[in-house]
């Protein structure tokens, strides 16, 4: 369970988030939904660690995350709408640096089968500046393979079906399926439900607020 | 002492009573600093009645150093405290600072022309001083620079920190680079043998000048608290308008 | 940071990225050391041909040429990163994003650092410097680039996100590098004039170590308030 407790969240002066509590279930996908500018974003940022608390404590389990941020940091993959790739890097660069920078040690076996895993293997050796929104999207999710390879429990994810085409929202709600099996637990901010195909928490910010 | 202080409330109040005073004695100390300064102080021997340029020169450069300290600190307790108000207060000592450092180099380029024949000398102290310009010039600017107002303040506030643990260095190296480029011919500014009549007016004038900027500095802050409150008021009535 | 992670291979990596992105091709090279060849160039047409003119001024051209070089490629360093999302990745991993700018501040140290070396015939030539100074140039190249680049993090991170930038960079961060200018050119001066640059050189050194040990807590936390906005 990821308990969040008494939260007060503000973004430049304005207060997002007022004393507020709620908690995710685990091995349970929760999908955040909300109007623009309700909020969703800035939760996942604030549970990432990338925004401060000004307020309350967030734990997973008994464990306070932000007490030992490496331990969260081991748990927990993030991606949101700026992808977190370097336009100058290929896919398979991009894929292979970014795990080497949090110190895994990923076989180029394993590289391959991720990229495979949301069907861009074909376009590995492609520059990011290259890629289309859809491929980049896909190459920043294929990171998410690498999840079931160490001891990763949390996606939290802003926007991800965005720019996703059908088939590449097939082989997305697969890779969820896999995660949620394995005991992950998944929070997803997104404006439509009618992509997934499984059982989901829902979270409606905008019903919280009135 | 500064947690009590920080309560807008309070520091109105406080500030009503002693601000008049504050300026009372800044007028007293700069009519007397300058009666004595200019009228009953002796010449110097060698720059004769040039040397009256010190006793504004001096304590500008004394209060642009003083002030970018009290700058850095008010920023420390703004970053390890998070109290609005210190924030204010850096943000006002800073133009204050600009105008003494600029004050400073002013007067003592027109120092300057009457002892060595041209505005500007690389003396170490004058371009010590000038990097401190740029120093309050580059916390304003990049105060500025952000879309929101709040953005830059704690930006700002580390620039300004880390400036503090720079400028011990930066004027080490300034006096090594003339040393090293120059040896020690040219006459100092303020040297060692300031005459003991010279002390009295120095002083008066240093009292002066710092109690005129800490009367400026308060009136910064209350008018950047009117401000916000104006903000805060306009926010509302927006809002109520929207709903 | 538990020591099950390598060190060494997440150094290794921020370095093999930064070198991917910024060396791709030869012509990211060629044209830095370009830029410091024009520069230089620059700076004699001003004196003027003469060489007795120019041997006094050599060694600060040099100096001089290398910082101006560096600046343009400064705002970028962090820039580029903050907008596609890269820091947030660094943050969100398990490594302290402390180490992960102490490797980037490295990785862009040798970035600039290694045209330069490359180009240091050149300058050597171009500029007439005498060839007794070209270990000490050598040293003081290399340690003056680590305090640069540095202090260039520190700088970078403030204009994260900032208006103009490009602008505001220079003003901030050239107060900052002049001692830096001061002992390195204090180094050369030393030896043309047959002294000991063993007391700039230490000077330039202390100024660097002071710098490695403040520069990444410094920038972790502008980052870190530059990300929450």
């Amino acid at each position: 369970m990821l308990y969040l407790k008494d939260l007060t969240i503000k973004r430049g002066s304005k207060i997002v988030f007022y004393n507020w509590s709620t908690k995710f279930k685990n091995s349970q996908i929760t999908i955040i939904n909300g109007k623009n500018g309700a909020g969703k974003s800035t939760l996942l940022r604030a549970i990432a660690g990338l925004i401060p608390l000004e307020k309350g404590v967030i734990k997973n389990n008994s464990n306070e995350i932000f007490k030992d941020q490496i331990k969260w940091g081991e748990n927990l993959i993030f991606i949101d709408s700026k992808n977190g790739l370097s336009k100058d890097l290929t896919v398979y660069e991009n894929l292979k640096i970014w795990s080497e920078m949090r110190g895994w040690n990923v076989g180029d076996n394993d590289l391959q089968k991720a990229l495979s895993s949301v069907d861009i293997i074909n376009y590995k050796k492609v520059y990011i500046s290259q890629c289309s929104e859809g491929l980049k999207k896909r190459a920043a999710l294929s990171r998410l393979y690498l999840s079931f390879l160490f001891d990763v429990k949390f996606w939290l994810l802003d926007e991800p079906t965005n720019e996703l085409d059908k088939k590449s929202i097939i082989l997305f709600n697969k890779l969820i399926q896999r995660f949620i099996e394995n005991k992950g637990t998944v929070l997803l901010a997104c404006h439509s439900l009618k992509l997934f195909d499984f059982k989901y928490e829902l979270l409606n910010l905008d019903l919280l607020k009135k | 002492m500064f947690d009590w202080l920080a309560n807008p409330n309070r520091f109105n109040r406080i500030t009503e009573k002693t601000q008049p005073f504050i300026l009372f004695i800044s007028i007293i100390a700069l009519f007397s600093g300058l009666y004595f300064g200019l009228f009953d102080s002796p010449k110097d021997y060698q720059q004769g009645n040039a040397v009256r340029i010190m006793y504004v020169h001096v304590p500008s450069a004394w209060l642009a150093s003083f002030l970018y300290f009290s700058l850095a600190i008010s920023c420390v307790f703004y970053l390890v405290w998070k109290h609005p108000l210190a924030d204010l207060v850096s943000s006002s000592i800073a133009p204050i600072g600009v105008l003494f450092s600029a004050l400073t180099l002013i007067t003592g380029s027109l120092w300057g022309k009457p002892m060595w024949g041209t505005w500007w000398v690389w003396d170490a102290r004058l371009t010590s001083m000038l990097v401190l310009f740029f120093f309050y010039l580059g916390y304003i600017l990049l105060r500025n620079a952000f879309e929101r107002k709040t953005d830059g303040s704690k930006t700002a506030s580390v620039l300004a920190i880390v400036g503090l643990i720079n400028l011990p260095i930066v004027k080490f190296s300034v006096d090594w680079w003339h040393t090293l480029h120059q040896p020690a011919s040219i006459i100092k500014f303020g040297g060692p043998s300031i005459d003991e009549k010279m002390l009295l007016p120095l002083s008066l004038m240093f009292l002066a000048l710092s109690f005129f900027s800490l009367y400026l500095i308060i009136l910064n802050v209350k008018t950047k608290l009117i401000e916000k409150k104006c903000e805060a008021l306009l926010l509302k009535s927006n809002l109520e308008e929207i709903s | 940071m538990s020591s099950k992670y390598s060190f060494y291979q997440i150094f290794n990596s921020h370095i093999k990225r930064e070198f991917l992105i910024n060396f791709r091709s030869l012509i990211d090279v060629i044209s830095i050391i370009s830029f410091m060849i024009l520069i230089i160039t620059l700076f004699v047409l001003g004196i003027g041909p003469f060489q007795e003119k120019l041997g006094l001024v050599s060694n600060s051209i040099f100096w001089i040429g290398l910082i101006l070089a560096i600046i343009p490629s400064l705002e970028k360093t962090l820039q580029r990163d903050y907008d596609n999302g890269w820091l947030d990745q660094t943050i969100t991993s398990p490594i302290s994003l402390e180490f992960i700018l102490l490797s980037k501040s490295i990785a862009y140290w040798l970035i600039i650092i290694i045209p330069l070396l490359i180009s240091l015939p050149f300058f050597i030539i171009l500029l007439n410097i005498s060839l007794k100074l070209i270990p000490w140039l050598f040293i003081s190249i290399l340690i003056g680039g680590l305090s640069i680049s540095l202090v260039g993090i520190i700088g970078s991170a403030l204009t994260l996100g900032a208006k103009r930038g490009n602008i505001l960079l220079p003003i901030l961060i050239i107060p900052f590098i002049i001692p830096i200018l001061i002992f390195g050119v204090g180094v050369s001066e030393t030896i043309s004039v047959n002294e000991s640059p063993i007391g700039n050189l230490f000077l330039l050194i202390g100024f660097t170590l002071i710098y490695l040990v403040i520069s990444p807590f410094i920038s972790a936390f502008l980052i870190r308030i530059a990300i929450s906005r």
